[in-house]
């Protein structure tokens, strides 16, 4: 039994809050008029009054097994010993409502899975693809249209956004966070765009760390393994008074590199270091702030890639060392009332050193964003923000990667509202809403959505919604000129060779305009008995202007649309109170109409994924955690279809240690896991590891 | 300059006096449920309870009542739930006031500043209901001491709370949750517990007052 939680806490969940609070709105406003109000005169007697107070007020608030602002006060003592608080398989009630393809992730979900840093996490997420690209690199992405550049998932770190703006996609190898100290990953699937923003088109993964009045004490925690070579990890935090914590935070580690088909060593072994500091404070019933920052910097992270060499028609490999540096400071206020809403006024700053594929980059973004949210009428709950964002990107080119703008400054205006009407208190709710966006690529967008979800009875919710998304180009699609190759400009034009090469170049256009997304979804979420939850989430997409980057050279144009489909379905079974099985299984199919091959897009993706996960208890001090993948293969990237077996075991030492050895990647020496054709020579495979952890929390 | 950087950071954890461990969470409890229902109980509590009067800095004169306090001891979120729970709600015409309350150990040596200890004491010694986290464990001795002459009706989740010197202890029983109650414990105060709060309660007798330390829990 535990009593600390971890409730939506402040800021950007603010968002997600608002989403999960979907079923909360009518009882929020629907609180009884106090009973409590007695005279003065009767202070003296006031137990005897109490006796008498509401006892026959629980018998209709009780079915109604409310998980929003607190009713449960309105029940007397005999009510409240009868509430069952046994989370049905450990998925939150307010889960249950939420009208969108929703999946929360632990840090205990994180540490029961064996992986080691964020991305690979991931992998226990219903319908996420996550590919190892190379050591360091992963291809990661909801619904399809999956690559090393997946434009289409929108990335929140505490509140930033760690979507690359000039490659898009995101730089998961930098997005190592201290994983015990992360609250919740939301996952959702679809489009997010309307609280999100762009680029949110085929999900939102919002990484939230937990507050630091919740991560008191020491925590030590190091490795070493085949693939995890050595990692080491620690925080430390406290309080500084009643109502201010803080932690600072360190991690280190370095990974082995991924092998190629002969089973030689691509040269991608990588190392990270990264450390940090979180403060909270302020009253209970007052603003409450968070001020926190990090760095983070790293030796080698190796890569290979492809580079034209001038004069030739031919490639050359070349292994480099890409390198980075960064860090970002964040400030946030918080100042949530009981009844009546709150807002949130963020503002953070992130610097990033890169050099990566080639070129040298350092990028500045200031943002700020704020946030409120109220109920205006009983059956209304408002959320609105208004966000600004600048960025400027200077880039010292390479021989075959440059950019026509070195040094330019971007400029990204944005607001939202979103109105949750009860329609029907507690059973059926409707969510409007839209953002608006005023980008420097592609001017003024909007992205509006609707969302309805009945619950019949509270232990299932049928939604559905309909929304448009945009993608804007990255600076890829917007001003890049890539040198691919060389070519004969005699044998290039049908005749013998004549000895004067010219350049084939993908070059990206300003005329590119953002891609567009109507999604179709509906979804079911049930808790078929205490034990058992189920939740389906199926989906129709249509995607116009798609922008394509001609593979033989050329210039970006908005030439593809698609339609996709796929359905998503994650089961957890509750099979003993120290055994719980989670299973998922997705699958995505895309139909594309392209000017340079239709497989690009309809191949790129595994149509079928399954995992099944089992985390047992087998002793109070002994923990089994196993969990078996399948992800089908990837066939533009020749990809076989593959089976991952993990196996864990973690032994509780004592009440404050932890030893824990993993296998992972059980099955099979090596496999590879995607690829990728623009920049890079990708046939990375990724080989079975063992590794040991101890842990130390004081 | 980075290395550097996370070498001072091990250092100040090495030198760092030891706080609290965290809680593990437990399987199978929807934490944010059965936080609302405990604070729902807390406001219960201070229904069926009557604290003696110098409990009370009543203003005689402007017939301005003086707030019954809640403290929660090491658990913000916790405070957070319970303040919104109690919210707008009076009880015999008092408002409720919710205290987050941080541990702070006695000074340990003489160059170490008592004064935020003597805070913490005050700010203890003036809750008319005390809520211990079961992050507090470790401190339960000294707390309990603290409370010891203050007419504080102590609960917790901390387990056997009711029988290893505590008043009322929260316990987790087929899914829902009960509490149990020392009455000596009590007694031994000036608080009057309504008998239908005893009526209800699981009541339990003190321990050999040398509890032993409890190991982790499934």
């Amino acid at each position: 039994m535990c009593s600390s939680t971890h409730p939506p806490s402040a800021g950007l969940s603010f968002a997600a809050a608002a989403l999960l609070a979907v079923g909360g709105t009518a009882a929020v406003a629907d609180e009884p008029p106090d009973q409590e109000q007695l005279p003065a005169v009767v202070q003296e007697s006031s137990i005897e009054n109490s006796v008498e107070l509401d006892d026959d007020l629980l018998d209709d608030s009780l079915d109604s097994d409310a998980s929003f602002d607190n009713d449960f006060a309105d029940l007397d003592i005999e009510a409240l010993m009868s509430i069952e608080v046994t989370s049905v398989a450990g998925v939150k009630q307010s889960l249950l409502r939420t009208p969108a393809a929703m999946y929360v992730i632990t840090a205990e979900d994180i540490r029961r899975s064996g992986h080691r840093n964020v991305a690979e996490a991931l992998r226990i997420v219903p319908g996420m693809a996550v590919a190892s690209v190379s050591a360091n690199q992963w291809a990661i992405s909801a619904r399809g249209f999956n690559s090393l550049f997946a434009t289409n998932m929108l990335v929140l770190v505490d509140g930033r956004v760690v979507y690359d703006p000039i490659w898009s996609g995101v730089p998961w190898e930098l997005q190592d966070l201290l994983l015990e100290d992360i609250d919740r990953i939301e996952v959702v699937r679809g489009p997010g765009a309307t609280l999100w923003g762009a680029n949110a088109v085929n999900g939102v993964i919002n990484i939230t760390s937990k507050s630091a009045h919740d991560t008191h004490g020491a925590y030590i925690s190091g490795g070493v393994g085949t693939e995890e070579r050595a990692f080491g990890k620690f925080r430390y935090g406290g309080a500084l008074d009643d109502d201010a914590s803080y932690r600072i935070w360190g991690k280190y580690h370095l990974c082995d590199t991924s092998v190629d088909a002969a089973g030689d060593s691509r040269h991608d072994d990588w190392d990270f270091y990264r450390g940090g500091f979180r403060l909270d404070f302020g009253d209970v019933t007052d603003a409450a702030f968070t001020i926190q920052a990090d760095a983070y910097h790293t030796d080698t992270v190796g890569e290979s890639r492809r580079v034209a060499i001038p004069g030739h028609m031919t490639f050359q490999t070349i292994v480099d060392d890409a390198w980075f540096s960064g860090g970002h400071v964040l400030a946030r206020m918080t100042r949530e009332y009981a009844d009546d809403g709150g807002w949130s006024l963020q503002a953070y700053y992130d610097r990033l050193n890169a050099r990566r594929y080639g070129p040298l980059m350092n990028r500045d973004t200031a943002d700020i964003d704020f946030r409120h949210h109220f109920v205006p009428l009983d059956t209304h709950e408002i959320v609105w923000g208004l966000g600004a964002r600048y960025s400027r990107a200077r880039i010292d080119p390479s021989p075959t990667l440059t950019f026509r703008d070195l040094d330019r400054e971007t400029w990204l205006l944005s607001g939202f509202v979103q109105d949750t009407i009860a329609l029907m208190p507690d059973r059926l709710s409707l969510m409007v809403g839209s953002k608006f966006l005023h980008n420097d690529f592609t001017g003024f967008e909007i992205q509006p959505s609707a969302r309805l979800s009945w619950t019949p009875d509270d232990r299932q919710t049928l939604w559905g919604a309909v929304s448009r998304a945009v993608r804007t180009p990255a600076r890829i699609n917007d001003d890049m000129v890539l040198t691919g190759a060389f070519v004969d400009v005699g044998l290039m034009g049908g005749g013998p060779p004549a000895g004067i090469f010219a350049p084939v170049q993908l070059v990206g256009d300003d005329g590119t305009d953002a891609e567009e997304l109507i999604a179709c979804e509906l979804g079911y979420r049930a808790h078929v008995s205490d034990e058992i939850t189920i939740d389906i989430a199926a989906f129709y997409n249509i995607y116009d202007n798609i922008i394509e980057m001609p593979p033989t050279g050329g210039t970006a144009d908005n030439t593809a649309s698609a339609e996709s489909f796929g359905v998503e379905i994650a089961s957890t079974w509750q099979a003993a109170p120290n055994w719980r099985v989670t299973g998922a299984y997705s699958l995505v199919e895309i139909l594309a109409h392209t000017r340079f091959g239709d497989e690009n897009f309809e191949d790129g993706d595994p149509h079928h994924q399954l995992n099944i996960r089992s985390m047992l208890d087998i002793t109070d001090d002994l923990e089994l955690n196993v969990a078996g993948y399948y992800v089908d293969g990837v066939s533009r990237y020749d990809v076989p279809a593959y089976f991952r077996l993990d196996v864990g075991l973690t032994w509780h030492l004592n009440e404050n240690m932890e030893l824990s050895v993993w296998g992972q990647n059980l099955l099979d020496p090596a496999h590879r896991e995607y690829g990728d054709d623009i920049v890079q020579d990708m046939r990375a495979e990724v080989q079975r590891g063992v590794y040991a952890q101890l842990t130390w929390r004081f | 300059m980075t290395r550097l950087l996370l070498l001072i950071l091990v250092l100040l954890v090495a030198v760092s006096p030891l706080p609290a461990a965290g809680a593990e969470p437990s399987p199978g409890i929807d934490k944010a449920k059965a936080a609302k229902v405990k604070a729902a109980y807390l406001y219960n509590f201070t229904k069926f309870t009557k604290w003696p009067d110098e409990k009370f800095a009543d203003d005689r004169s402007s017939k301005r009542k003086a707030p019954i306090i809640i403290g929660v001891l090491g658990d913000q979120s916790f405070s957070r739930i319970v303040g919104k729970t109690i919210k707008g709600r009076t009880v015999g015409g008092r408002s409720i006031e919710v205290r987050n309350i941080t541990y702070i150990a006695p000074p340990k040596g003489r160059r170490d500043d008592p004064a935020p200890r003597e805070r913490f004491a005050k700010r203890v010694a003036e809750c008319h209901l005390l809520y211990i986290s079961d992050s507090q464990e470790e401190h339960l001795d000294d707390i309990l001491h603290l409370v010891d002459d203050e007419n504080i009706l102590t609960v917790s989740d901390i387990e056997e709370f009711a029988r290893i010197g505590g008043m009322v202890g929260f316990v987790t029983e087929q899914g829902k949750i009960i509490f149990e109650v020392c009455r000596d414990e009590i007694e031994d105060t000036r608080i009057k517990v309504s008998s239908k709060l005893l009526k209800l309660a699981r009541i339990v007798k003190r321990k050999d007052p040398a509890h032993k330390t409890r190991g982790a829990t499934p």
